[in-house]
């Protein structure tokens, strides 16, 4: 009997031991089993392809909820001012532009970037007309140098020297060319008042339609030059400045927000009024998250409201570059 | 015809005994258990008998030769774990001895950085052991776990990296890990996962604080952990299997099978270790695999984890030498499976990291001429990281590669490396030396790697010699030299000094440079973009330190108590530090600019009394802050550690109980932003502490171990660090996973045929 207790201890433990073996290798992570997709219910879900390296520039309107127009953001490098008694010349923030009054009048002289790091500027982001790069430069003469920036591969795009030569109600004349004086061009840019601006590429040296006409758009999405520690290339949504203006809300949730609540609201008309801040890289998971309980409301150019909040970055197959938003009108 | 009576006589007296034969019986002297497979030698005096060797069986027993039966004899008794008997005697009678147990501490052996296999008392460093008695008690699994009860050792967790350590108040990449002399390559950010490197193999692990920079060259600054897997095997074939279970997931299954022969031994050893991931809130569970719905629970804070690896070892005695070949192969994937996006959960973005690794080395180690001893090795390490991303639609499951390129990203090592020493270490000789060379061919593969690949070179001579001019006294001055392929080697010198006062006094000095020289990353890095200006820099120089220390060790060891108490100071002083810096414009670059100190007091006592072991100790370790330098604030912030083991065997039942403690204390600093505006960051304290029951069962074939990790519970511990550049500032770092069980059943099975 003794002996049988003996045996049938070492071969019960053998017993556990296999089961427990068995157990081991039956562990495994657990399989999925897919969430209800929501109801959107009268909420308008739309989306644009910036592509992930942003090189779009995407205008849309609200109220008819289309892409009005696309541009490669590398299809411009300047603008100029398009009402009839317009003068600023702005620069392609999207792609990181700067420039600088060299303080000399001789076109030829101008040759060399030699200080221009230590007084380039870039336009504000917020499109104050009085803080542009280039600024009131009618009375001058100068010879400005333009830092063409970088192409969506970070590409860099050369260098420019510029001449505003004149500007009156129709036209502006300027003459540029490379540093070294090649390409040197003479040329008049047009004004038509049915546009924000007329826009310059140096690629081309010829005008480009690039806005579409100022009334037929809300809002653009685009990179652009923002003040952060330094100067960094952001991603976001700018709106037209064209009697349009925006304001966030994120007391209220989407949903809350009436026509009664936005009426006793200050809108911003500062370009950034939405700006970049809807999302957030996270560097713990390396991907950007989407702060949905930032509320827009827009005000257009025909005084109509709408409220949008961003709800995704990515496509449907997880390539950024593709906000996506709820809106509405209110 | 007088003859011829006498011839059988003799004859019917050898028969006689035969069956009646004589033994000798061999048994512990603490629990009077049979001493398996000790060696008994038989030599008659003045005989011209031969004398004999046999091996006692499982019942502690040998039989008498015939041939010596009835001598005059000397017997000498030996095994391993026990003191040496000698007797003699006229062998005519059964015979019981009692084999009194070696003190472990005696018993220890280490070879980092030693002439010939040494004993820690001798060695002219201060080496720490951590024995396979510690790490069974302590259920650890991988070199994380074990490592989490040493002092001066602190272990951070980065759920996708790995856990990697600093000692001495250093960081990880300057801490050299090696497995039997062998480098363990697959840094990411300087660190390797210490969680990637699994104890089944291994016997022992020697830590050496301070340099070893002339032995070991690169990395080898701070200080130097080697593995050391287990060779011998007593039995012709042993099988173990080794299985695992912790509340929070762990399940871990290896095995073993080891075959010995003559002078060959072969040992072919595998497993699985599976992880299913914890995050605050989890629940004790025992296999689930029920599925579960793709919402918030899907997210766990430590990532599910499965690992598979195989080794293959043999090892074949040539004379006094032993060749050695070792194979590994091993492989382990990370889930990461994404928070669900906000607003509505649908979508999630899944990473998968897989490392793959293998390892080659062939060694030839031992004695080639009376006390000169040849150590060779060469080996061939891979090491590749895979990691992988999907945006998976949480409402259908159905998943797609992004198209993001560094989303998709392989990172790849290789290491060729060759090593061997000469020494020698004849005891009474005045001096002893070692020579040596030392070559490492490095090649790198990444995404962000200039030109996407590069190589490095490592070419060293080093040398170094004990010179005792009094016995007490011994002096051991080294040198390095070494010529790189891509940047000016430093010259790296050493000199140790140990003198023992007395008997149970020892002193140890040290000076020592350490160096780590730049990376592969650090010299070729590449990040270009629209926002990005990131360069390696070719001109780079190695980071060196100076370190200086002082140890002093008390032991007194009396009948079954030892008592010993040691204590140490040091002093590193880091120089040419490599530090992202701006350099030009919008560029950012590696640059020496960097410093950083550390220094430290520590103090360890250890009493052990029959089987009841306690040790006790504490350390007070100082940061250099750099910002002393050019802000008002203290140039050193401090940080204590406790560390206690108590372990009790109860020899009869075979049963023993473990507990181990560590306090480690808050972790102060000090960040200044972009304004200039300094505020302090820390890492606050916290206790753990581990406890475990083991049962020997079925004749020692059967290890039983249960026991509670991390008593005191610890999660995440508040921290605040605000990062420079991109990394935001945290409010607490993950530490533990929370109160654990863990059970470990050991199999233990042998055959002498």
């Amino acid at each position: 009997m003794k002996f049988e207790m003996k045996m049938k201890t070492p071969f019960l433990l053998a017993r556990v031991g296999v089961g427990l073996l068995l157990l081991l290798f039956a562990s495994c992570q657990k399989e999925e089993l897919p969430v209800p997709a929501h109801d959107a219910g009268n909420v308008i879900t739309s989306t644009v392809n910036m592509e992930s390296n942003y090189k779009w520039q995407i205008f849309f309107d609200l109220k008819t909820n289309t892409m009005v127009s696309k541009n490669l953001k590398t299809a411009w490098d300047i603008a100029f001012e398009a009402t009839s008694d317009g003068y600023r010349v702005i620069l392609n923030s999207s792609k990181a532009m700067y420039a600088a009054n060299t303080g000399n009048t001789n076109f030829t002289v101008v040759t060399d970037t030699v200080g221009f790091g230590n007084i380039k500027k870039f336009d504000a982001p917020s499109g104050a007309s009085d803080s542009t790069a280039i600024g009131d430069w009618r009375s001058s003469n100068k010879i400005y140098i333009i830092d063409r920036g970088y192409s969506e591969t970070g590409a860099h795009q050369g260098f420019r020297k510029i001449q505003f030569q004149s500007v009156d109600a129709n036209k502006y004349t300027i003459r540029f060319a490379e540093l070294n004086g090649n390409g040197d061009t003479s040329i008049e840019i047009n004004k038509d008042s049915t546009y924000n601006f007329t826009f310059l590429s140096f690629t081309t040296k010829s005008t480009a339609i690039i806005e579409p006409p100022k009334a037929d758009w809300d809002i653009v999405f685009t990179q652009y030059l923002e003040a952060l520690s330094t100067p960094y290339l952001v991603t976001g949504v700018l709106i037209n400045r064209y009697g349009t203006s925006a304001l966030m809300d994120s007391l209220k949730t989407f949903s809350q927000i009436t026509y009664s609540d936005v009426l006793s609201y200050t809108l911003s008309s500062k370009l950034t009024a939405i700006g970049y801040k809807w999302k957030k890289y996270d560097y713990s998971t390396s991907t950007f998250i989407i702060y949905p309980q930032m509320n827009y409301i827009i005000k257009n150019s025909e005084g109509i409201y709408y409220k949008l909040h961003f709800i995704d970055f990515y496509d449907t197959s997880g390539n950024k570059g593709n906000p996506k938003w709820e809106q509405q009108q209110l | 015809m007088k003859t011829q009576r006498k011839i059988i006589f003799i004859a019917l007296f050898v028969i006689a005994n035969i069956s009646y034969s004589q033994t000798i019986t061999v048994l512990a002297k603490s629990d009077k258990s049979p001493v398996l497979f000790a060696h008994v030698v038989f030599k008659p005096i003045n005989s011209e008998t031969k004398e004999q060797v046999v091996l006692t069986d499982t019942n502690g027993t040998v039989t008498i030769p015939a041939s010596i039966l009835n001598l005059r004899s000397q017997i000498l008794i030996s095994c391993i774990g026990y003191e040496k008997l000698m007797d003699t005697l006229i062998l005519n009678t059964n015979k019981i001895y009692y084999l009194k147990e070696q003190n472990q501490v005696l018993n220890e052996v280490v070879v980092t950085g030693q002439y010939a296999p040494n004993s820690p008392e001798k060695a002219v460093h201060k080496i720490k052991i951590i024995d396979r008695k510690k790490i069974d008690a302590m259920g650890a699994q991988n070199l994380r776990d074990v490592l989490t009860n040493e002092m001066n050792i602190r272990i951070s967790q980065d759920n996708i990296l790995g856990s990697s350590m600093s000692l001495q108040g250093v960081s990880g990449e300057n801490v050299k890990i090696l497995i039997d002399g062998v480098p363990v390559i697959g840094r990411l950010g300087g660190n390797i996962d210490l969680s990637q490197i699994n104890l089944n193999n291994i016997e022992r692990i020697e830590v050496i604080e301070g340099p070893m920079s002339v032995s070991y060259g690169t990395n080898a600054l701070a200080g130097t952990i080697n593995l050391i897997t287990k060779k011998s095997q007593l039995n012709t074939i042993e099988t173990t299997i080794n299985s695992y279970y912790e509340s929070i997931g762990h399940y871990n299954l290896t095995g073993k099978v080891g075959f010995n022969k003559n002078k060959n031994k072969f040992t072919v050893s595998g497993g699985r270790n599976f992880f299913d991931g914890w995050k605050d809130g989890d629940k004790i569970s025992f296999i689930n695999n029920k599925p579960q719905l793709a919402d918030s629970n899907r997210y766990q804070q430590w990532k599910p984890k499965e690992q598979y690896f195989g080794d293959l070892q043999y090892i074949r005695k040539i004379n006094k030498l032993s060749l050695n070949y070792k194979g590994g192969y091993f492989y382990e994937k990370i889930s990461n499976r994404g928070y669900p996006r906000s607003p509505y959960g649908e979508t999630a973005f899944d990473d998968y990291y897989r490392t793959y690794r293998i390892d080659n080395a062939v060694f030839l180690n031992g004695e080639i001429a009376k006390n000169k001893n040849l150590n060779f090795l060469i080996s061939y390490n891979d090491y590749k990281r895979i990691k992988n991303e999907y945006y998976k639609d949480l409402t259908t499951l159905s998943e797609v590669l992004t198209e993001n390129q560094s989303d998709q990203d392989t990172t790849k090592f290789n290491l060729i490396n060759s090593r061997a020493t000469f020494s020698t270490s004849k005891d009474s000789a005045k001096i002893n030396y070692e020579v040596g060379y030392d070559i490492n061919v490095e090649n790198a593969y990444g995404l962000r790697i200039k030109d996407k690949q590069q190589q490095i070179g490592d070419y060293a001579l080093f040398s170094s010699a004990e010179y005792k001019p009094i016995e007490p006294l011994t002096i051991r001055p080294g040198l390095r030299y070494a010529y790189n392929t891509v940047y000016q080697a430093p010259l790296v010198p050493s000199l140790n000094v140990r003198y023992k006062i007395k008997n149970n006094i020892t002193l140890r000095a040290c000076y020592a440079k350490g160096f780590r020289a730049p990376s592969l990353k650090d010299l070729y890095f590449y990040f270009v973009d629209i926002n990005h200006n990131i360069k390696g820099n070719e001109n780079l120089k190695a980071e060196y330190s100076d370190n200086y220390s002082l140890t002093a060790n008390y032991s007194k060891i009396k009948e079954n108590r030892i008592y010993k108490i040691e204590t140490s100071v040091y002093y590193n002083d880091i120089r040419n530090l490599i530090t992202l810096a701006q350099t030009t414009g919008s560029e950012y670059s590696y640059v020496n600019i960097g410093k950083y100190k550390t220094l430290g007091i520590q103090l360890n006592n250890e009493i052990a009394i029959n089987h009841l072991k306690i040790s006790l100790g504490g350390s007070y370790t100082g940061r250099y802050n750099i910002l002393s330098e050019t802000q008002n604030v203290e140039p050193f912030s401090y940080t204590p550690e406790v560390r206690s083991n108590v372990m009790y065997e109860f020899k009869k039942i075979n049963l023993t109980t473990a507990l181990f403690y560590k306090y480690t204390g808050k972790l102060p600093g000090f960040t200044v932003d972009a304004n200039n505006n300094i505020s302090p960051t820390f890492i606050n304290e916290y206790h753990t502490a581990d406890l475990s029951v083991s049962k020997l069962l079925w004749k020692k074939r059967i290890n039983l171990t249960v026991g509670s990790k991390n008593l005191f519970n610890v999660k995440n511990v508040p921290a605040f660090a605000s990062g420079s550049g991109h990394s935001s500032s945290t409010s607490s770092v993950p530490i533990g996973t929370g109160r654990t069980y863990f059970i470990k059943l050991d199999f233990n099975l042998h055959s002498t045929k």
